[in-house]
């Protein structure tokens, strides 16, 4: 199996995971743990960004300033989101 | 000066950590619009942590099953496009050419959900004027749609020419310009995705 099809089956089953499983399952019988469940569903999608950009971008094989760039990019956007989403990291 | 064309045939890894993938020139553009959506993101969540209960209210009026399967179909775009970049590379275009068509019907499909969920949003009284939750919807998964139709307009053409055994070949740095647009549209709908459906 090639390496994109491997990356790519992993993305399908961490979207499926993440909005029925994270979201969905847990977020209904433990709505105790929604700022967990929102931390968990942002982690998962800005790791399957880092994905998309090293895999199928080629950011993988890119010079280093680019991987630093997509990397400050991803862990920036990730935080302010978190920093700015309603729960306990609310700034 | 390294000629294109010798890149074809080339395996990545034989360039690792020297070439910009597309060129330069692309991610200027790609830079830029990842810049733009990380603003209007952060803008999103900030007038979210002020009225997280119409937020809430109105994301429960979404279909998640509709933002799943785009986020499915983006997805599978982007993988069928890799690998007709992998194909492309080894020299086989008529193959190359049928990834990019059907790359290219992932983003016709998108865009028929994203229609049938807007005309139902509208039916049911929804619009940018409702409250912040809708304008700040419609507003960003309009914009979102419009790179869309431009990516599914590229891949369209990539096809056309690969497919087509007397049409110019497009250069390899072009392919590859196409190629990371389309990934482009992907991640910053996997954003929208959990932003939008997900966690508000």
């Amino acid at each position: 199996m090639h390496r994109e099809t491997i990356i790519w089956l992993g993305l399908m089953l961490a979207t499926v995971v993440s909005t029925y499983a994270v979201d969905g399952a847990l977020g209904q019988a433990l709505p105790t743990l929604e700022t967990a469940i929102l931390t968990s569903t942002l982690l998962i999608a800005f790791v399957k960004i880092r994905f998309v950009a090293y895999e199928f971008m080629e950011i993988r094989t890119a010079p280093l300033f680019l991987r630093l760039a997509t990397d400050v990019w991803i862990i920036a956007t990730c935080g302010a989101l978190l920093l700015l989403a309603p729960g306990t990291y609310s700034i | 000066m390294a000629n294109e064309d010798t890149l074809e045939g080339t395996s990545i890894a034989d360039t690792a950590n020297t070439r910009i993938p597309g060129g330069g020139d692309i991610w200027v553009l790609i830079g830029g619009d990842f810049i733009v959506f990380t603003l209007i993101f952060t803008t999103y969540t900030y007038y979210w942590q002020l009225d997280p209960a119409v937020f809430y209210k109105s994301s429960t009026l979404l279909v998640t099953d509709i933002g799943f399967a785009n986020t499915l179909l983006l997805l599978t775009g982007s993988w069928l496009v890799a690998t007709a970049m992998r194909y492309f590379r080894s020299g086989q275009l008529e193959r190359a050419g049928l990834f990019m068509g059907l790359a290219s019907l992932t983003g016709v499909v998108f865009l028929a959900n994203k229609a049938v969920e807007w005309t139902h949003l509208f039916a049911a009284g929804n619009s940018v004027n409702s409250n912040d939750y809708f304008m700040f919807f419609f507003m960003l998964t309009g914009i979102h749609g419009l790179h869309v139709v431009i990516g599914t307009g590229v891949l369209i053409y990539f096809y056309s020419r690969l497919s087509n055994s007397t049409a110019v070949t497009p250069s390899h740095q072009a392919l590859e310009g196409g190629a990371l647009f389309w990934h482009l549209v992907d991640i910053l709908w996997i954003v929208l995705f959990a932003l939008l459906y997900l966690i508000s």
